[in-house]
């Protein structure tokens, strides 16, 4: 798949998108005029608590989103330049599974299937003709998402290995395509601490070695403070506001962000935070 | 002041039979607007009204014998007659008294029982789990059939020996859905709150998780009549209802040998069995869309 | 302070778990011969990592579960042995708040009968004075005006609502101890705060000690007067200022584990490791520098 990737042009681009979802009778503005950019080898991350829109806005940019829900979904999506909304299934299904983008999610019980051996489900994602067997190749995969005796472990089902694990296998199918760009939502929130420390490692080594440009959505600040090197911050579909992060971190410019980074530093006090009136 | 005080104090105060009486409104005005809930609310609305204005509406005391017995449809008898001269229309009419009543009898006398069983065996497991289910299996297991057929040889018939007996052979699936209910909802924390406030036994299985079991479990009653009023139809068929009742089944009974040559007999009755039954199922269908936790529906997965 | 309020004496909880792709079962000790005492107007935290066994010591102080082995004492007095006067106090004294708001509220119960049932069952007040009672409580934990609330179901409600509700019915009973299990875990960021701020405000004002149970480091740092770590069913250190000086490696795992949010640290950090400017993030020039 040729791309028309011009030198210094980002890699995903976003321009003004609003998606709008259908609850129930209402019509939800789940993202809201959005611009996002996400540069060749970049690490970026999106803040927010619920409702902000973040994981819909990555939904809705790698085409998950049900169609029954889509209320309405507008705006420009480039990947190297070609536009996503205009691509056909087919296209669009090619580019997941070659050097485009893939995604990890929070939970990965509820993303592997649990009658397929793991080793078979990294095979599926596994596409294209590559040098060495299927098999080798699997196990390459698992190494590099961190997971020792890869051999042995191909052969373990989901339920048998630990939430960490289970992560890193996850990693490791969504690497098979050799992305461009990986999105992860919530990558470490269901993982215990100091698992989450490993894992957050691991995607970093990953970021590094395989210059893989990384989207991590995320409502923990410490997250996107490790990995990523500028931060968008969303709230109620709406980015108040971005940049870099040691930028945004130290001098945030907009009172939810400040708020919100406030709130989360290390030996969080009892402050009462900006603009609280009732009882959210 | 907030509209929200305007429209709720009253019905915070009300006692539990206002509060259900209400709910059942809503509920039923919601089955009404589905289309499987319209229309099986119409059959049984009919069925209804046929059962309970039966002698203003039957042409015949059902069991007035006219000279014309095995007489094709007519004017006169507008499903025509049975063996001994009974105006099977008006047979049918009185049937549907019989067969509603048993229909909805068994299936509430199913709830009863198996909703006791079944809240019981799945609070507060263990042994108390252990015996009642294997209770649920032996029911299960039972041939109703051959167990009606030895009690009626030995004391006849009644219209209560087959209420009892379709009881005993429907309860154990509505016992099975109130206890996979039950076991699912104890383990809840709104249920380990009501047992740190102290809150009794009774309260927590009948006021705490009651509510949230009762979906599924009405519409099994639904299904659950049908499925009573087609055992007492096959029941009756076999001769073993009660003679001096009027129940669609044992029409059938008496058109078996005619079936050939007056085919009036049985194909009435029949329908109308099958009237009932696929109205029942159509009401079920309402009631299942209606009940559906639709609240949780479609943002329950997707977080923003 | 007097003697403990609530005693754990060895106490063990057994479970018997399926081992993965086998026919056998394997003996699981969630809860592993725990000493712990519960101090009369003290915030005691407990933290760990998932299979610690926090909760589940919890559910037993709550007597929501019993231990295989060992005894929690209420007064000095084994949960078996109370009598029923002794039970009713231990159930009065002694409330909870659990994690997730939405599903430890009634979801078919408006707020107004969850609580109503509440204080009826212990007499709190006169069913006249109901309401009144119940819009004081609410207000204390600052939802008000008392209508918005009692008529609602509790998903009209946010998280944060939710959870004070809950906190409004245990305080209701003017307890001893709350045992709070992972009350702020799904809460947002911004709710959290304000949601122990509450509960640290509720305790120093009613003098009500506080179990807290959490995974979140900080949060209880900032709350507790003692703070116990478990691991595996076993609290491995205790005490004061563990945080600040801690004796036991696992609690020093789990502060390192604690993740920064200064980007500027993290960069440093990244860079001193590799020993050379780190443009990790970006591969152009025009991206930013370490």
């Amino acid at each position: 798949m040729r791309a028309a990737s011009v030198e210094g042009a980002p890699l995903l681009s976003v321009r003004n998108l609003k998606v709008h979802l259908r609850v129930g009778e209402a019509v939800v503005r789940a993202v809201d005029g959005v611009d996002l950019s996400v540069d060749q080898g970049e690490s970026i991350g999106i803040v927010g608590e619920s409702g902000s829109g973040k994981s819909t806005l990555a939904r809705a940019v790698l085409k998950l989103l049900p169609n029954v829900e889509l209320a309405a979904c507008q705006g420009e999506v480039n990947f190297r330049g070609l536009d996503l909304a205009r691509m056909s299934d087919p296209a669009l299904r090619d580019l997941r599974r070659h050097h485009g983008f893939s995604m990890i999610f929070q939970d990965p019980l509820g993303y592997l299937n649990p009658t397929k051996r793991v080793g078979a489900q990294v095979a599926e994602a596994i596409s294209g003709k590559s040098s060495g067997s299927i098999g080798d190749r699997i196990q390459q995969l698992l190494a590099e998402a961190g997971l020792p005796s890869p051999l042995q472990l191909a052969r373990r089902f989901p339920h048998e290995l630990s939430g960490g694990m289970r992560q890193r296998v996850m990693i490791a199918i969504a690497l098979a395509s050799e992305p461009a760009l990986l999105f992860a939502d919530e990558p470490t929130t269901a993982l215990d601490a100091t698992i989450q420390l490993q894992v957050l490692e691991t995607l970093r080594r990953l970021h590094r070695d395989r210059k893989m440009a990384m989207v991590i959505i995320s409502h923990d600040l410490g997250v996107v403070a490790e990995l990523c090197s500028r931060v968008y911050v969303m709230r109620d579909g709406k980015v108040l506001e971005s940049g870099d992060t040691v930028e945004v971190f130290e001098n945030p410019k907009h009172p939810y962000a400040a708020q919100l980074i406030e709130l989360s530093t290390r030996h969080r006090r009892h402050a009462a935070p900006v603009g609280s009136n009732a009882a959210p | 002041m907030s509209g929200a005080a305007a429209i709720e104090p009253p019905s915070a105060e009300a006692g539990p039979l206002a509060r259900a009486w209400r709910s059942f409104r809503t509920t039923a005005g919601n089955i009404a607007r589905t289309r499987h809930g319209a229309a099986g609310c119409a059959i049984l609305l009919m069925l209804a009204l046929v059962a309970a204005f039966a002698p203003l509406i039957a042409p015949y005391a059902p069991l007035q014998q006219a000279p014309a017995s095995l007489a094709p449809p007519s004017w006169e008898n507008i499903f025509g007659t049975d063996n001994t001269g009974r105006d099977i229309f008006s047979l049918l009419i009185y049937g549907t008294r019989t067969s509603l009543a048993i229909g909805l009898g068994a299936a509430f006398g199913a709830l009863i029982v198996g909703g006791a069983v079944g809240m019981l065996a799945g609070y507060f497991r263990g042994v108390v789990e252990s015996v009642l289910m294997r209770v649920v299996e032996l029911f299960q297991t039972l041939p109703v059939i051959v167990l009606v057929l030895f009690t009626v040889a030995l004391f006849g018939s009644s219209f209560w020996l087959l209420l009892v007996a379709v009881i005993l052979a429907i309860w154990p699936l509505q016992g099975r859905l109130v206890y996979g209910q039950y076991i699912r909802l104890r383990g809840m924390d709104f249920v380990a709150a009501a047992k740190v406030a102290d809150l009794s036994t009774a309260h927590i299985m009948l006021r705490e998780i009651l509510p949230s079991a009762i979906q599924p479990v009405i519409v099994q009653v639904a299904l659950d009549a049908s499925v009573a009023i087609l055992i007492e139809a096959g029941l009756g068929f076999l001769g073993l209802s009660d003679p001096n009742m009027v129940s669609w089944g044992q029409i059938l009974h008496v058109a078996q040998d005619y079936m050939t040559v007056a085919w009036w007999t049985s194909l009435f009755p029949g329908a109308a069995i099958c009237l009932a039954v696929v109205g029942l199922n159509l009401f079920a269908d309402g009631l299942n869309e209606v009940v559906d936790p639709r609240m949780r529906g479609r943002l329950a997965g997707l977080q923003t | 302070m007097s003697e403990p309020i609530l005693q754990s004496r060895g106490v063990t909880r057994r479970y018997l778990s399926q081992i993965p792709s086998s026919w056998r079962r394997r003996v699981v000790n969630a809860v592993d011969g725990v000493d712990l005492d519960v101090n009369e107007g003290e915030t005691l935290a407990i933290v760990g990592e998932s299979g610690s066994g926090k909760s589940t010591l919890a559910r037993l102080m709550l007597r929501l579960e019993q231990p295989s082995d060992g005894v929690v004492l209420y007064r000095g007095v084994s949960l078996t042995d109370l009598n029923r006067k002794q039970w009713r106090a231990y159930r009065r004294d002694i409330q909870a708040i659990f994690q997730d708001p939405s599903s430890s509220l009634n979801p078919r119960m408006r707020v107004e009968q969850s609580l109503a049932h509440v204080a009826r069952r212990h007499e709190l007040a006169e069913p006249a004075k109901l309401r009144a009672f119940l819009a004081r409580h609410l207000a204390s934990v600052g939802l008000d005006p008392p209508e918005q609330y009692l008529p609602r179901y509790p998903h009209q409600l946010s998280g944060g609502q939710q959870q004070r509700i809950a906190i409004a019915r245990a305080m209701m009973l003017e307890p001893r101890v709350i045992v709070a299990d992972e009350p702020l875990s799904s809460l947002d960021i911004s709710i959290q705060a304000q949601v122990l701020d509450l509960m640290r405000e509720l305790s120093r004002r009613m003098r009500v000690g506080l179990v807290l149970i959490s995974h979140d480091l900080n949060a209880v740092q900032s709350i507790a007067d003692r703070i116990a770590v478990m691991r595996r069913g076993r609290i491995v250190e205790i005490g004061r200022d563990i945080f600040d000086a801690p004796a036991h490696p696992y609690t020093r795992l789990l502060l390192q584990a604690r993740l920064s949010t200064n980007p500027r640290e993290v960069r440093t950090r990244l860079a001193n490791l590799s020993g050379a400017p780190v443009s990790s993030q970006t591969i152009e020039p025009s991206g930013f520098q370490v």
